[in-house]
């Protein structure tokens, strides 16, 4: 087998190994990643609603409490901000959700569907739960949801939740007297949900994993034609020559051209070491025939 | 001597209309434009300019305008609204005002406590420790409490009671027919409110704390211009007559006047005051023994 041949067969199986193994450990790590930055998504969202959330409450609310004399006015209730600006936001982005899905609201588009309902219900029914993390199909696409309890530690919230005679009366106007009363202090009344799309990430992921093991394939092949070059020119071709050389000598032909490499590495220093045998073996040959 | 009394009369009522005059507010918003009444002359309202008993404020088209008061309620006035402030009793600050047309608003704080009285052609209304809409026009008078309670009474009718209006309470009274009392006002007078109605009224009185704004006299003010108010209750025109006799003197207005003397017959004793001289005491002639 040539010395080529070898070289190039244990660098192909190195090769191989390399790459599994890269391509193993990098796709572990960006599935990974991915998942990181989903939740991630989904933790900097939920921390966004409650942004809103308090700042409608501190900020906004007071400033139009004597607007809501005249009209009731959805934009001073914390959960309606929170979810009006989410609405915002998947107008760019359809496939975020953001939900204030609660058992009994006052806005009908809150109420919990199936499904909502049930992590409402784990919320009501353990006590210490602080939140819920899971992952379902959605019409586009899979989601993972994050879910976290809304309990009823303000008592200004019982003024519009308690009984139909303590609320405002813009409210009822607005709402009518049969929804979203008789919450009490420290109920679990519904739970902010937030989806986001594990699609992206994970084919950005794939995507990513793609280039990388192609990008180190096209790596491995550049090095594998440079070193095959190398090898040739460096190493096989000088031998070969070399070795033809010897071959006419052992043959008798004292005349062949000598051998032309100079250089001081270990194909120079054999070529060196050739050329002084054959002047040898001539001197020698010559003392014979004398 | 008939004309000497006279004259004494004219004084004393030209000293009492003087007696009142300390300014009972400020200016404190224009936008827009609008214009006061001072006596018989017309003059152009802007921010700072003072406000006396018996100024008649008037907004024109998409104008608002906000007045604060001495004792620290705060009035503001709608678009096209028409204010006539009743000279006070004694020397307190005026207190009573009347509302020809238009909407207001007024901030009766707690310190305030002599309170805000408001009339219109249908109803009256007494303010104190609270927050008011009221409007007017034509047909119907109404307020709305934001804030704190009032009591609304009948004007220009049979029912005299006083009602009570609590906070968020609507009470209406249109022509003619008996007063009501809604918990919650119709949404047609929410939507005719200006928008600045709907939010708390701020107060600017710091910015015109040592600004004392010269009123600017405009043009002279005809019987078209202020017919509504001649022609209006026969309180409002009690206090006009005496601020605007000079105007009797002016042939148009004077004729305007006397062809509808039968709207204000108290201007008859200004426009015919030789009807209204003493009879000369017939004299006795001798009884013959």
């Amino acid at each position: 087998m040539k010395l080529i041949v070898k070289f190039n067969l244990v660098f192909i199986g190195v090769f191989l190994v390399g790459l599994l193994v890269a391509g193993r450990i990098s796709y572990t790590l960006l599935q990974k990643n991915a998942q990181d930055e989903i939740l991630q998504n989904a933790r900097i969202m939920m921390q966004a609603a409650l942004a809103m959330r308090t700042y409608t409450s501190k900020q906004i609310k007071p400033l139009l409490e004597t607007q809501m004399k005249y009209n009731f006015l959805p934009q001073t209730v914390p959960a309606y901000a929170a979810t009006e600006s989410f609405n915002d936001l998947r107008a760019k982005y359809p496939e975020y959700g953001y939900k204030e899905a609660t058992l009994n609201p006052t806005n009908p588009r809150d109420r919990t569907n199936d499904w909502e309902a049930d992590i409402v219900n784990q919320f009501r029914n353990g006590a210490d739960m602080t939140e819920i993390i899971g992952e379902r199909d959605t019409p586009v696409g899979r989601a993972l949801y994050l879910a976290r309890p809304i309990q009823i530690k303000d008592g200004a919230c019982l003024e519009c939740h308690s009984t139909v005679e303590a609320a405002p009366k813009t409210m009822i106007e607005k709402y009518g007297p049969a929804n979203g009363f008789g919450w009490k202090l420290n109920d679990t009344i519904g739970a902010q949900i937030v989806s986001v799309p594990t699609d992206v990430p994970l084919q950005r992921a794939e995507k990513t994993f793609k280039v990388f093991m192609l990008s180190l394939t096209g790596v491995f092949a550049f090095i594998f034609i440079v070193l095959n070059l190398m090898l040739f020119y460096i190493v096989i071709r000088p031998v070969t020559r070399l070795s033809h050389l010897a071959d006419e000598v052992s043959m008798g032909n004292m005349e062949a051209p000598d051998f032309a490499i100079k250089g001081k590495d270990e194909i120079g220093a054999l070529a060196s070491s050739f050329d002084r045998m054959r002047k040898s073996l001539v001197k020698a040959f010559k003392m014979l025939e004398e | 001597m008939r004309l000497v009394s006279l004259l004494c009369c004219m004084c004393a009522g030209l000293l009492a209309v003087l007696a009142n005059a300390a300014p009972f507010g400020t200016v404190t918003l224009l936008e827009g434009s609008g214009e006061f009444l001072r006596a018989a002359s017309r003059y152009s309202l802007e921010e700072g300019v003072k406000l006396e008993p018996g100024d008649v404020v008037e907004l024109a088209d998409k104008s608002l305008a906000q007045i604060e008061f001495v004792n620290g309620s705060i009035l503001a006035l709608a678009t096209k609204s028409r204010l006539l402030s009743f000279p006070p009793a004694a020397k307190k600050p005026a207190n009573e005002f009347f509302l020809l047309q238009g909407t207001l608003k007024v901030l009766v704080p707690k310190s305030d406590t002599d309170g805000v009285r408001f009339t219109t052609p249908h109803m009256s209304v007494s303010i104190a420790d609270a927050t008011a809409l009221i409007s007017t026009a034509a047909d119907q008078s109404a307020v709305f409490m934001e804030r704190g309670e009032a009591r609304a009474k009948e004007e220009g009718g049979a029912g005299t009671d006083l009602t009570l209006v609590k906070n968020g309470e609507y009470y209406s009274r249109a022509v003619n027919q008996k007063a009501t009392v809604t918990a919650r006002p119709p949404q047609a007078f929410i939507a005719g409110l200006p928008r600045a109605f709907l939010d708390a009224l701020p107060s600017l009185a710091s910015k015109f704390k040592d600004v004392d704004a010269a009123p600017k006299k405009t043009t002279d003010f005809t019987y078209a211009d202020v017919e509504a108010w001649l022609k209006s209750t026969p309180a409002v025109r009690k206090v006009l007559v005496p601020r605007w006799r000079s105007k009797a003197r002016d042939p148009a207005f004077r004729s305007a006047l006397a062809a509808n003397i039968k709207d204000h017959p108290e201007w008859d004793r200004i426009l015919y005051p030789e009807k209204y001289l003493p009879k000369p005491k017939p004299v006795e002639l001798p009884r013959p023994y």
